[in-house]
């Protein structure tokens, strides 16, 4: 009887042993840790685009369980690095933000030493070689990704050579800014390829009006401009604008636009056929991916083991009125270019044990606006 | 009449010499009548926008909501434009104007805080009524219809109506010399029986109507107005602040709706002279910083100049004899 009492007691302690070690091992691998991703960025700017990068990043960010604690910055470097300081105060587990340069990095990764907070970086790359290397160097900085600014511009000039033109004024965002930088670079270069002869270039326009002033003027300095290209710029409706003004003029359809990053007007002046060519798409894309980096290394799955994880997203080119319009649906809605459970299924290493630098890069080279259309038309 | 024609002259001479420093260094691009007249346009909308700063500047107020007040402005004639059409869009901007620029006013009158912290917060919320009207896009364009006003030469019409309203007001109003009076010393004016509240309050309205104007024709000459945030808006006022600092400083030999024109006139042609001599933007700013200084330290020091002038002639005199 003792002996039954006693094996009865056994096999129930074992049984009720074995199942909550099912239990342990099933929470264990069911979903990762709770986090929080700090995310300096401009939530009061109505662009579409701005909304869409936020809108990206969150759903990365929400696709490992994890979540987005928000700081309205100006994306400055100075106001980047205060962001950076209340979001570890805040106690954040990473740090997602856009460079405003590279010397401002060495500040943000000590900070985020001193805490034992990791970070990522979206839309830029690290052109101070000096620079570069520490920070690949420190186990804090979990990589991100950018685009090749540098070859895009050089390709868009080479495109609008390619219809005939000649002679380019240019817009830029603020010099200093590093895609600013490389995108002159690179437009210089393919400029001096193309034989084209780059005018000047005006920087750092914010209001519409200034942009018809910048416009107007190129009309006035320069009888011989046959082509305007918009490297890059933080003026909302800038193609309207541009367009008004060579319009007003009646240069509209005469002198050949090109622009780096699309804008939801470009559709109407496409079938128009007084803008041209652009190159774009990365606005969305980049910043998942950068967070997607970011979370699995905060996780504790990082992409690459060793160092920081860098990605290159592609820039897709824009022709035709029908891919704007599928573009301003697709890119520019409230969904994520990758809704959270795509994220979770292909993106995350926690879920996904298969994702390595390379499954990443093969994933990505086959984004494009077909692709967002495809999975996400109902 | 023979001083009238001589200031005539000296305030002409001011873009005229700067216009032929540009044309002897790049004559092929300035000398063209289509380059006048473009730098001419270019000089309309800042010059109106530099009358309504002018008000809150001659009053002693710093302003920093022209921009966003200028933006919501436009805005809403550029949504009203879309059901109404052009009148929709010219009542649309002007009401619009003058009822920002009036709770501006009550606001600095009730608040009795500096109008550079007051005017610095009302920016802010300004620039985000601006964007919620916006809507998604965050800006608002109109139908090319009704951009007429933005091209010449119905622009040139509506600059020259804007510059009379100006100049009457300014020059023929008991409330210009009140205004004056408030901006020189605020408590002597009080003293002498002035409401120096109900003047600032004027000064933020009639401000408006000239705010509505210069949105009405961004709104056409663009053919859109987009929504700024984090006091972006506030880069709209300084070209024409420095254009109405330089006409203080020509003020005493030309009128003050002249000079402000002549003043924005003179800015832009050095804006497209040096993009026309091919220099990089951020030169553009230094130059214009140089001029601004070389023409306040020219006309601040007239006396002291004209006296060393006299000096120096006697000293000659005495010299010879």
């Amino acid at each position: 009887m003792n002996l039954r009492k006693f094996t009865a007691c056994a096999m129930t302690v074992a049984m009720t042993a074995s199942l909550f070690a099912g239990v342990s091992v099933h929470a264990e691998n069911a979903d990762p840790e709770p986090f929080t991703i700090g995310f300096p960025w401009d939530t009061a700017n109505t662009d579409p685009t701005w909304i869409s990068i936020y809108n990206n990043v969150k759903a990365a960010v929400e696709a490992a369980g994890g979540e987005l604690i928000n700081v309205v910055t100006d994306n400055s470097a100075d106001g980047l690095i205060d962001n950076i300081s209340e979001l570890i105060s805040r106690d954040v587990d990473g740090i997602l933000f856009m460079p405003a340069s590279d010397s401002m990095l060495p500040a943000v990764d000590a900070m985020c030493a001193d805490a034992g907070v990791y970070w990522g970086t979206m839309f830029r790359t690290i052109s101070d070689e000096d620079i570069r290397e520490a920070m690949y160097e420190s186990e804090w900085f979990a990589g991100g990704c950018h685009e090749d600014d540098e070859v895009c511009a050089a390709n868009i000039v080479k495109s609008m050579a390619d219809m005939g033109v000649t002679d380019l004024g240019v817009i830029n965002i603020a010099k200093g800014d590093t895609s600013s930088d490389l995108r002159d670079k690179g437009a210089a270069e393919g400029a001096e390829e193309a034989g084209v002869n780059i005018l000047n270039t005006t920087y750092d326009i914010s209001v519409t009006t200034d942009m018809t002033k910048a416009i107007e003027s190129y009309i006035a300095a320069y009888p011989e401009m046959n082509g305007i290209l918009v490297l890059g710029t933080y003026c909302e409706a800038a193609i309207p604008t541009i367009e008004k003004a060579l319009a007003d003029h009646d240069k509209a359809g005469d002198i050949k636009v090109g622009r780096i990053d699309f804008e939801s007007s470009l559709g109407e002046y496409l079938s128009e056929g007084t803008f041209h060519v652009s190159y774009g798409g990365q606005q969305q894309i980049d910043p998942l991916v950068s967070a997607v980096i970011l979370v699995n290394r905060v996780i504790g799955t990082p992409i690459v083991e060793e160092g920081p994880a860098n990605i290159i997203t592609p820039y897709l080119e824009l022709t035709s009125a029908e891919e704007a319009g599928e573009f301003n649906e697709y890119f520019l809605g409230d969904e994520a270019v990758y809704t959270a459970e795509e994220i979770k299924d292909t993106m995350i290493k926690f879920y996904n044990p298969d994702i390595d630098a390379a499954y990443m890069d093969e994933l990505i080279s086959t984004f494009s606006i077909a692709d967002v259309v495809e999975r996400h038309s109902k | 009449m023979k001083k009238i024609v001589i200031n005539l002259l000296k305030t002409l001479s001011l873009p005229v010499i700067v216009y032929l420093v540009f044309l002897v260094i790049c004559f092929e691009r300035f000398s063209n009548w289509n380059c006048v007249y473009t730098i001419f346009l270019q000089s309309i909308i800042p010059t109106i926008t530099a009358y309504a700063v002018a008000y809150g500047n001659i009053c002693g107020i710093f302003d920093f909501t022209i921009g966003s007040r200028l933006v919501i402005s436009g805005v809403v004639g550029g949504l009203l434009a879309a059901e109404y059409g052009m009148a929709g869009m010219i009542l649309g901007a002007l009401v619009s104007a003058v009822v920002v620029s009036a709770i501006t006013g009550i606001l600095n009158w009730i608040l009795r805080i500096p109008s550079l912290v007051l005017t610095m917060g009302l920016t802010m919320i300004f620039e985000i009524v601006g964007t919620k009207l916006a809507g998604h896009y965050g800006f608002v364009q109109i139908d090319t219809r009704y951009a007429v006003l933005g091209s010449s030469p119905n622009i040139v019409i509506v600059f020259i109506i804007s510059a009379v309203l100006f100049y009457f007001i300014v020059n023929h109003t008991v409330f210009s010399y009140h205004m004056r009076a408030v901006g020189s010393n605020e408590t002597i004016a009080k003293n002498s029986g002035i409401k120096t509240d109900v003047v600032k309050w004027k000064s933020f309205l009639y401000g408006g109507i000239f705010i509505g104007i210069a949105a009405i024709l961004t709104l056409s000459q663009s053919g859109s107005v987009g929504a700024q945030t984090s006091l972006g808006s506030v880069t709209i006022v300084f070209k024409p602040l420095i254009s109405i600092l330089l006409a203080l400083v020509l003020q005493r030999i030309c009128n003050l709706t002249f000079g402000i024109f002549i003043a924005q006139f003179s800015l832009n042609i050095i804006f497209i002279g040096l993009i026309a001599a091919g220099l990089p933007d951020t030169f553009q700013n230094v130059v214009l910083g140089v001029f601004l200084l070389a023409v306040m330290i020219l006309f601040q020091n007239a006396d002291r100049l004209e006296a060393l002038r006299a000096r120096t002639k006697v000293q000659n005199k005495m010299a010879s004899v």
